[in-house]
């Protein structure tokens, strides 16, 4: 066994600090903080299938999972799950969402959903060459 | 000289995994933690050798998966994944990089590698590419709370560590 030694911040110590924040950062700010013009929707994944809805509407939506039903609220920009056939309801737990690409995932009946934006093609209509 | 080692060992599992149970309980949220379970871990990366810190971190998941209800369950087998991850990657950095650095960049390797192998294994479970976002948003938190961690490794290794001629 050797020697037990002081132990203080090093300069090695902020470097890889400093490193591993600013990377995360500017992936986190790529996917999140850059959708200004963006047309946004719901995406609901199940095992075998996806489905897409608007997210600018009131809709109820009853989704397959692999234990039951899943029972998904869309209120105008947000969404929420009301009801799922699983044991602990984490996913109900979380409450309304209304972050981008922020998920709830239903483990054990293997339904998960999320925000999806896009950003609007009026930029331009075609390539001429 | 062996039978005080085996002691430490000891404590050490044990405080890690009673650590672990205290923490989900005052945490409501299904896969956030602190992480201040992983402070007497990174301690025994310094005091012993890798089998007896895979040991202590095997003893941690198993007591405090089996405590909470989740043993063999979806979150174990994450958890699992998470914890020997970091076991392997920080062990590797700290005997490589002991003498320049202190606990807290093994701390904030170890939220990053934990981090990843939760991630790797949930992949196999979640059917989404929404597990992309969320690594994304808990592997940045688990660098703050690596600092922050780290730092309190550092004064409780200094403090109590040093003193106690462990």
């Amino acid at each position: 066994m050797y020697r037990l030694i002081h132990k203080k911040i090093t300069y090695l110590d902020i470097i890889i600090a400093v490193v591993f924040f600013i990377i995360i950062f500017f992936i986190l700010y790529n996917n999140f903080f850059m959708k200004k013009n963006n047309s946004c929707s719901l995406l609901v994944e199940t095992k075998n299938s996806k489905y897409i809805y608007s997210i600018y509407q009131k809709k109820d939506i009853e989704i397959m999972g692999e234990k039951g039903k899943t029972h998904i609220i869309i209120d105008k920009g947000k969404f929420r799950f009301i009801e799922s056939a699983c044991p602990n309801k984490n996913c109900v737990k979380m409450g309304w969402i209304s972050l981008p690409y922020y998920p709830v995932v239903c483990l054990p009946n293997k339904v998960s959903a999320y925000i999806v934006c896009e950003k609007e093609q009026n930029e331009y209509d075609g390539i001429s060459r | 000289m062996k039978e005080k080692q085996s002691k430490n060992i000891a404590f050490f599992a044990g405080l890690s995994a009673f650590i672990a149970v205290f923490e989900s309980l005052i945490l409501p949220f299904p896969f956030f933690r602190l992480g201040i379970s992983n402070i007497p871990i990174c301690i025994c990366f310094d005091l012993f050798n890798f089998w007896e810190c895979l040991f202590v971190v095997l003893f941690k998941v198993f007591f405090s998966h089996l405590f909470r209800g989740t043993f063999f369950s979806y979150p174990f087998i994450i958890a699992l994944a998470g914890n020997l991850t970091f076991l392997v990657i920080g062990f590797s950095f700290y005997k490589l990089f002991r003498k320049f650095t202190s606990f807290v960049s093994l701390s904030i390797i170890g939220a990053f590698s934990h981090n990843l192998g939760q991630i790797m294994v949930a992949s196999l479970f979640i059917p989404s590419k929404a597990l992309y976002f969320l690594a994304v948003i808990l592997i940045f938190i688990g660098i703050i709370l690596g600092f922050i961690n780290g730092v309190f490794c550092n004064i409780i290794y200094n403090k109590f560590i040093m003193r106690l001629k462990l």
